[in-house]
């Protein structure tokens, strides 16, 4: 099988801080794989790292069949990279944008053009082409990073929480021009605090906390593995308790109860036959972040 | 991360992409790295100059031959050194250009190289424009006079280098108004650029010696006088050289940390 990216072992310390802690990762050919956690979990740091602009502390990494440690420059000129914060030439156009950073990946600067007219349709920026970059929404801002990082056709596009800050409009539109991509048979590695964006877009995904992997899968089977089909969410008055003797594993969030179960109607005829009336009571289907809570007993965003 | 000597042709991106970026602001860069530089010269030549009664101590026919290569290499320490400060600081941390730059097959050296020599190109550009009225104003001296944007230029690199190992180190534009007021400007109105620096006192004549923009006015002045000697002024540019060299290096460091932690 063809992996993209390989990585042993890898460390990444800042002092005596390990934000990275000896992960191991294979991402094959063609395949949308997510690092899923919370803040400071280590997934810009790995992130980083990845896209060879951050050298390793210690473990081994390649990318693309190469060495990250020997071969950055080449291993760079076929990556995308999508960074967390857009850092954008405020002063230049939309086009400009585009046209000055495809020069750093060797186009002449009519090839550098050409493509620059294609991303922006790809980015639904074509009315916007001779826009200052300063003027633009948040939303446009991120399709205009997308559409950048791929000034160079990459084979591998690395998208650090794409959709961090969007609203749910312009974070539709985002996933629609990812999926694109993935037809078009483009690696992916992305980061997201956000379970529904990495159920939505990854094949694989790994869980991160605290600089290490806690989880790996598809998103379906960690679920399967990690927690039952169904979960029961209540809400009690302030003195109610469902006591300790439930045939369910439970977790009492601030505001909630979740309880899981297989089949949440029965867990919640049962609970009522216990002589417990919730305020209310909500049975849905397991996610991603029932599988953190489980593995963690934390929530993934609080 | 693979080799940290610039390449030739990622440099060069860096240098393209400072070029778009300052056809942007090209109203600021005339008024400040031309207009500005050409009032003083020609209010200092011809006004000064007039009230100058004896030159022979200048070892120039007029006021105007001293101060405009004075002013131009003046202007070009002033113009470098400037933008490593907030500009610098800007393309380093806020706007974030040279994090895109270490994105790309370049690397932060090449950013580094390519914003000097951007400095270099620039400067030496607007020496030329200065150039064109300071031959209008003295007359055409000699061929010599065209190798003076390049010595501006280098100057003007000289100081963005010495001050970027400065910038490149800071997270904040904290202690920039004391670079620009007792370093930048001082050396502009210090390094012989109005009057000789004999006429300073001993302790600061030496200082101003280990300074680039000093070396850079005398070989300037001695090509527009068409005085200039091969060895002396060869030594002058050495100086300049070394500073280039020194605040590269110097500056190395703050970029890694920056750019590549
Ligand atoms: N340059 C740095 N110096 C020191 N510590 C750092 C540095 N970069 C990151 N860290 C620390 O490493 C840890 C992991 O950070 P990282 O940015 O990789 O997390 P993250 O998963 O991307 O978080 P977020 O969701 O907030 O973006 C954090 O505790 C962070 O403070
Ligand atoms: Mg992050």
């Amino acid at each position: 099988m063809d992996l993209a990216v390989t990585a042993h072992e890898l460390t990444k310390r800042f002092d005596d801080f390990v934000a990275v802690n000896g992960i191991d990762l294979e991402i094959r050919s063609g395949e949308t794989f997510a690092l899923l956690g919370p803040n400071g979990a280590g997934k810009t740091s790995t992130m980083r790292m990845v896209s060879t602009v951050s050298p390793p502390t210690s473990g081994s990494l390649s990318i693309l069949g190469m060495d990250a440690a020997t071969h950055g420059r080449e291993i760079r000129g076929r990556l995308g990279v999508i960074p967390q914060e857009d850092q954008l030439d405020a002063d230049l156009t939309v086009y400009e944008n585009l046209t000055t950073y495809a020069r750093y990946f060797g186009q002449s600067w009519s090839e550098a053009k050409q493509n620059a007219s294609e991303l922006l349709e790809f980015a639904q920026l074509t009315d916007r082409a001779d826009t200052r970059v300063e003027t633009m929404s948040g939303g446009m801002r991120r399709r205009l990073t997308i559409a950048r990082a791929l000034v160079n056709s990459p084979d591998l596009v690395l998208l650090d929480e794409p959709t961090t800050g969007l609203d749910p409009q312009a974070r539709q539109l985002l996933w629609d021009r990812l999926y694109e991509l993935k037809e078009r048979g483009v690696t992916q590695l992305l980061t997201t605090h956000y379970m529904d964006e990495a159920e939505q877009l990854a094949d694989r995904l790994v869980i991160m906390d605290g600089g290490e992997i806690v989880a790996s899968g598809t998103p379906s089977s960690l679920i399967a593995e990690s927690t039952t089909a169904e979960v029961l969410e209540l809400r009690l008055a302030d003195e109610q308790s469902l006591g300790h003797d439930l045939p369910f594993r439970t977790e009492v969030l601030r505001n909630r109860v979740l309880v899981y179960a297989d089949d949440g109607a029965a867990a919640l005829a049962h609970i009522k036959n216990l002589g417990v009336e919730p305020n209310s009571s909500l049975i849905r289907r397991s996610t991603l972040e029932d599988v953190f809570l489980a593995r963690t007993g934390r929530q993934l965003v609080d | 991360m693979t080799s940290v000597s610039p390449r030739p042709s990622s440099v060069w991106h860096v240098v393209e992409h400072h070029a778009v970026q300052t056809r942007r602001t090209m109203q600021t860069v005339l008024l400040s790295g031309f207009l500005s530089p050409v009032f003083t010269m020609l209010a200092l030549g011809w006004g000064i100059g007039s009230q100058v009664d004896d030159v022979s101590s200048l070892g120039t026919p007029d006021y105007l031959h001293f101060v405009g290569p004075g002013v131009m290499i003046g202007t070009a320490t002033l113009q470098g050194g400037f933008s490593s400060l907030w500009q610098a600081l800007a393309a380093l941390r806020w706007e974030g250009m040279y994090k895109n730059v270490v994105r790309s097959p370049a690397t932060f050296t090449d950013a580094m190289t390519g914003r000097l020599v951007w400095m270099g190109i620039l400067n030496a550009l607007s020496s030329v424009a200065f150039l064109i009225v300071l031959v209008i104003a003295i007359g055409w001296s000699g061929f010599g006079a065209l190798l003076t944007p390049f010595i501006a230029g280098l100057t003007a690199m000289s100081a963005a280098a010495g001050v970027l190992a400065f910038t490149s180190r800071k997270e904040s534009g904290d202690g920039f108004s004391v670079v620009a007021r007792l370093g930048l400007t001082p050396l502009f109105v210090f390094s012989g650029t109005f009057s000789s620096i004999d006429t300073l006192p001993t302790a600061i004549a030496t200082v101003i010696k280990f300074f680039p923009t000093y070396h850079g006015i005398e070989v300037a002045r001695d090509l527009i006088n068409e005085r200039a000697e091969v060895v002396p002024s060869l030594l002058h540019i050495a100086v300049i050289v070394a500073w280039i060299a020194l605040g590269w290096a110097l500056s190395f460091g703050g970029f890694r940390k920056a750019l590549t932690s």
